[in-house]
């Protein structure tokens, strides 16, 4: 994938999550300059950014830590390098344990 | 954005930096990151005959938490057997050094640093002991 393909359609998939989760969820979500973060009341805070260099999407999550995701495109989703998971599946499941709240992303 | 006073103090004076010889048998190297995203971490553990580390060096090019994630781990991992020092979690390093969640993927790195390392002495005696 190119650095242009890479940047519209990681900001696409950013820009879904953020409508998503703000229709979802009580919490402060930001979307700036290809950085998406999601901060709690109670202070906690999810990162979700752009990794151009590798093509990936990185995740900071205050429950399972540090995930990257490359895209994979049999699955038109973005698939974790260690593992496999879904990043919609992993921030739906993290997001509603948190909140309380169901969320799903498709 | 602020780092903690753990980060820094590793920042400011960071353990075990240097090189060990590569190509001692007793020496296993891990090096991890891409060039293109600016962090380069170089982990080696000097192991003994009964598969302790017994010495650790680190360089890394990278910012703050990616220098003081990799000298944590020099400190963590002397005096541990190889089973031991591959089982350190990026988790780990990333709650005892107050990383901000930006900053976590650091703790990632360190973490493949030292399982690169590990594996790379144990492939080094693999092939001694095949040969």
């Amino acid at each position: 994938m190119d650095e242009r393909a890479f940047e519209t359609l990681a900001e696409e998939t950013l820009r879904g999550l953020m409508t998503r989760i703000e229709d979802a969820l009580d919490a402060d979500v930001d979307l700036r300059g290809g950085i998406l973060t999601i901060e709690f009341d109670d202070g906690r805070q999810y990162v979700v950014n752009k990794h151009a260099p590798n093509r990936q999407i990185w995740l900071s999550s205050p429950l399972s830590g540090a995930s990257h995701y490359a895209w994979d495109d049999a699955a038109r989703a973005w698939r974790s390098t260690r593992g496999g998971a879904i990043l919609a599946d992993v921030l739906a499941t993290e997001l509603a344990q948190i909140s309380g709240s169901d969320i799903r992303f498709d | 954005m602020a780092y903690s006073e753990k980060v820094v103090e590793h920042y400011e004076h960071p353990r075990n930096v240097g090189s060990l010889d590569k190509n001692d048998p007793s020496v296993g190297t891990g090096l991890v990151g891409a060039p293109a995203c600016g962090d380069v971490m170089k982990l080696q553990i000097k192991v003994s005959a009964d598969g302790i580390i017994e010495d650790a060096k680190f360089k890394t090019f990278g910012c703050g938490s990616a220098i003081a994630s990799s000298s944590l781990v020099t400190e963590w991992v002397k005096g541990k057997s190889l089973d031991e020092a591959a089982t350190i979690k990026n988790t780990e390093i990333a709650q005892h050094l107050a990383l901000p969640p930006v900053k976590i993927h650091c703790s990632v790195l360190a973490e493949d640093a030292i399982k690169a390392a590990v594996a790379d002495y144990r492939a080094k005696h693999d092939t001694k002991a095949a040969e």
